[in-house]
């Protein structure tokens, strides 16, 4: 089902949404692109992507997970509810709508993580599909459609005179029809889709995956390649799949509080124990990175942990590119 | 929607602290809600986070077996800021725990055997939870041995287990030490050359292992020499933890999580690790 | 300093080529082309036939001299003037032997400042086609397919405009090359944030570090950054706390200026690097412009004048003394 809309109503549409939630839009502040809550900025006319993740949203930098403060013979312990109030995310492009969704069994399953888990139920993900593409990305190889994404409750193409949408799922059916779309086809989704700079794929991403077990033993390729790497948490924390963590109390032992933290394969003590640091080296942290979202994630959830958005990339300080280590290991 | 917190601990309160080494202490918890003290199940093998608020979570076995109940049992050797705090605390304290977690040594397997346990040092605990599990329901296996090793004398811990193993006359007991003292009248040599002088047999057999590890590293070639397949080889691995819930990515060996697939592991499945990194 | 000068890039290669053969050299630090636009890479090279990928561009941003805190050894390696000035602080700091290093200086004129170009013509750095340099000390920029000629002042980051050592200061052999003159002795215009009132400073700050995501980017590439062991690595007792809450974030960034106090040399790289834009050139410059004040010290340029924080004088300043 496909509904279009111009300009300005479109702006209009964006307005009215906020009597259903907080709406975030893709904003510039401080010489970046982040998601924020709309008040008097305008869409904007060109933006790639967010220098920060959609996750941050859903699986924040901190998270306050419990307080407790001493009393008399016990103690008060109060866990922090999950923000409930709805949100609206427009402008979503289509790798880090796929994150969100990519992330969801880590936090799923047996032990469901009720901040990340809430975050998405209360938040309506309103894509766009992209007309550039990022530097340093490579989402096409991580199956990753620029053009089209299933992963959002409503998807929008930019058209000269505004938008075509599609509707995805029955919670964005109801926000557009609200009188300011009007009903489109299929002829008229197509004809939205945009002209991408074509360029040979760098690698095939079945064989990188089929080749990383015996990969894994090859000292000499993770030493090289991870020469230059820095050990900063960058690639880390700009990535929309990375999710490790650290879980750390502040304050004092009378009250205080437990947060949940990014954390960063990278560091050199991330796995290290009081005897013994079993990646001490920096080649096999780089290797534990690579092989983490490019093997062992999919053996355990049947997906990549990438999504090939090119941010570890371009925001690199040493130049160190996933790209040339995935064509080499193709 | 699932509305608990995985992150929250459940409230302790220590109800006995036992000194075992200069560096070493047992603690006895049992839960403040009543209720949980009788329903709080577990496995022998299986872990938790324990807290000190303000400090930290740490992950140690839970050494208690699971046919003792009412309280837990946990060991600590002081190491760092979680295990420092820890060892500050007294009798009447509160922590926190969250728990059970990780998988368990898998009692089916072992039915109708004769088990052969061997530990070292600290790593006792998580085995004593096993063995005292198998004692309390001693009709279900053949022949018992433990063989327990320590630097000194005055670092053998569960002194008081092994007090009561050794009266027993179903189990069989071996004590060692690398380097005796004047009053002591056991054994003296390093834990797999008593192994090998001891000529278990594989047969029928299942041997489970924890202690430091390079002990571990000469008792399972001690183990392989007695013909013990590595299939009939148990342990536990250690690795850094946080969530215990398989979600920080912290403790991973390849594509399994020592504290969701671990972390009991057979020899078998650890030879078929992609990784050595641990 | 020898006067040794190399003519061109291929000298240069048969030049390290003969040193690594002979054993002078283990590893060698420079630059090779990057993988994505304004960028080069640095190139780590352990043996010769490394060497062919030693590229220079017309973007050598990165100080090289940080590697010398993990490649040990006899290093070889390329260094413009601000870079020697890192190598200066690291030799009188002791942790690096001039007699294991093997200096190379590279001409400058100049890094290009692809946020300060992109900035002013109302674009993001992606958006930028093509930057490069015109004859005349300029570059020339293609954006959206249109030709834009823009000054040196508009195009080079600010502390090479105000660059006094465009010369590396230490050196083995030079290259030859076109160097950027340097600036007369004044020191570069006071920062206007710094003559805001402290509520003004504060406000400024508290939003520029709410943003940092503590990925330790500019402690990483920071040469100054030498300690093995961190002070946010520490527990026991936790001095920073992991977690980025404002208060450990100002405390982190506050406490790593004052831990780099003389040996800061105001490379920018800490500020190149950070994933979200925190300003930290501007407080590294206030330290920079308090030490020559306070103590008439300038990091980075004499091997032989006592570091300020290790010697004392009796007319060191005491008015905080009450």
């Amino acid at each position: 089902m496909f509904f279009k809309i111009n300009q300005g109503k479109f702006k209009e549409w964006l307005l009215a949404l906020k009597n259903q939630g907080e709406v975030y839009i893709p904003t510039k502040e401080n010489n970046l692109w982040v998601y924020a809550l709309l008040e008097r900025q305008e869409w904007p006319a060109y933006f790639l992507n967010t220098r920060i993740p959609v996750k941050n949203l859903f699986f924040p930098n901190r998270q306050a997970l419990l307080s407790w403060k001493y009393e008399p013979g016990s103690m008060g312990m109060n866990s922090f509810v999950p923000e409930g109030k709805k949100r609206l995310i427009v402008g979503l492009r289509p790798c880090d709508s796929r994150s969100l969704q990519l992330l969801k069994p880590v936090f799923a399953g047996e032990y469901a993580d009720i901040f990340y888990l809430k975050n998405l139920d209360r938040t309506i993900l309103i894509g766009l599909a992209c007309s550039q593409i990022c530097p340093g990305s490579f989402c096409r190889e991580m199956q990753v459609d620029p053009q089209d994404s299933a992963d959002n409750d409503i998807f929008l193409r930019a058209t000269p005179e505004g938008f075509v949408a599609k509707v995805i799922t029955e919670r964005g059916k109801g926000l557009l029809a609200q009188g300011f779309f009007a009903e489109a086809g299929e002829n008229d989704w197509a004809a939205a889709a945009q002209e991408m700079p074509g360029r040979d794929a760098l690698f095939d991403l079945e064989i990188v995956k089929a080749n990383l077990n015996s990969f894994f033993a090859q000292e000499e390729f993770w030493q090289k390649v991870s020469a230059k790497c820095l050990n900063c948490g960058i690639c880390t924390y700009l990535c929309p799949t990375c999710h490790c963590f650290d879980i750390c109390d502040l304050r004092t032992p009378e009250k205080g509080v437990r947060f949940r933290c990014y954390d960063s394969c990278a560091f050199p003590n991330f796995t290290k124990m009081a005897v013994h640091n079993p990646r001490a080296e920096k080649w096999r942290r780089y290797r534990q990175r690579v092989s983490h979202k490019f093997n062992f994630f999919f053996q355990n959830f049947q997906a990549i942990a990438c999504v090939g958005c090119g941010r570890c990339v371009n925001f690199c300080p040493v130049n160190l590119d996933l790209r040339e280590i995935l064509t080499a290991i193709h | 929607m699932e509305e608990k917190n995985i992150y929250q601990p459940h409230l302790m309160e220590i109800i006995k602290i036992i000194v075992e080494t200069g560096d070493t202490k047992t603690f006895h918890i049992q839960f403040l809600d009543e209720k949980l003290r009788e329903n709080f199940h577990y496995l022998a093998g299986q872990f938790g986070e324990y807290s000190v608020f303000g400090e930290g979570e740490a992950t140690f076995c839970i050494s208690s077996s699971p046919t003792r109940r009412g309280h837990l049992e946990f060991s600590v050797k002081k190491v760092g800021r979680v295990t420092q705090a820890l060892h500050q605390l007294n009798e009447g304290d509160l922590i926190g725990f969250r728990g059970p977690y990780g998988n368990f040594f898998p009692l089916e397997k072992f039915k109708g055997k004769n088990l052969l346990f061997i530990g070292g040092g600290i790593g006792l605990a998580p085995l004593r939870s096993l063995i005292n599990n198998v004692v309390d329901t001693r009709a279900d296996y053949r022949d018992i041995t433990i063989l327990y090793g320590a630097r000194t004398p005055q670092d053998l811990c569960f002194k008081y287990d092994l007090e009561a193993w050794s009266k027993d006359p179903s189990l069989q007991l071996v004590t060692t030490v690398d380097v005796g003292d004047k009053d002591w009248k056991g054994k003296v040599g390093l834990v797999p050359i008593v192994l090998e002088e001891l000529q278990p047999s594989p047969q029928n057999a299942v041997a489970i292992t924890c202690g430091p590890p390079i002990m571990i590293r000469y008792t399972l070639r001690a183990l392989d020499k007695l013909g013990f397949a590595p299939d009939q080889v148990w342990t536990t691995l250690e690795m850094k933890m946080k969530c215990g819930l398989g979600k920080c990515g912290r403790c991973n060996i390849g594509p399994l999580y020592v504290c969701q697939d671990g972390p009991v592991f057979s020899l078998d499945e650890i030879q078929k690790f992609i990784s050595d990194e641990f | 300093m020898a006067n040794q000068v190399i003519e061109n890039l291929s000298d240069l290669i048969s030049l390290l080529t003969e040193l690594f053969r002979n054993g002078r050299l283990t590893s060698f630090l420079g630059y090779q082309k990057g993988t994505v636009k304004f960028k080069s890479s640095p190139l780590i090279a352990s043996r010769a036939e490394d060497l062919a990928a030693l590229n220079l561009d017309d973007f050598l941003h990165y100080n090289l001299t940080f590697y010398l805190k993990e490649i040990k050894g006899k290093v070889g390696l390329l260094v413009k003037g601000c870079d020697s000035r890192s190598l200066i602080s690291l030799i009188k700091e002791g942790q690096v032997q001039k007699e294991d290093l093997y200096i190379i200086g590279i001409p400058c004129p100049g890094q290009i400042d692809v946020k300060k170009i992109a900035f002013s013509m109302g674009c993001d750095p992606e958006d930028l086609e093509d930057i490069t340099r015109s004859e005349e000390d300029g570059v020339i920029v293609r954006f959206r397919q249109q030709v834009q000629r823009l000054t040196k002042e508009q195009a080079l980051l600010d502390k090479c405009l105000a660059c006094f050592y465009p010369q590396p200061l230490l050196y083995d052999v030079l290259l030859q090359g076109d160097y950027l003159p340097p600036v007369p002795p004044k020191l570069r215009g006071e920062d206007e944030t710094a003559r805001k009132s402290a509520a003004e400073k504060w406000a400024y700050w508290s939003a520029q570090f709410a943003r940092c995501l503590r990925c330790y980017a500019c402690r990483n590439i920071c040469p100054a950054c030498f300690c093995p062991r961190c002070v946010v690595e520490e527990n026991m007792p936790e001095w920073i706390s992991p977690v980025p809450t404002l208060g450990d974030n100002f405390v982190f960034h506050l406490m790593r200026l004052m831990h780099v106090a003389g040996t800061c040399t105001s490379c920018g790289e800490c500020e190149r690097v950070c994933p979200v834009e925190i300003p930290l050139m501007k407080l590294n410059e206030k330290m920079a412009a308090d030490l020559k004040e306070l103590f008439a010290f300038e990091p980075g340029v004499d091997l032989e004048k006592p570091l300020p924080f290790r010697t004392y004088r009796q007319e060191d300043p005491n008015e905080f003394i009450k």
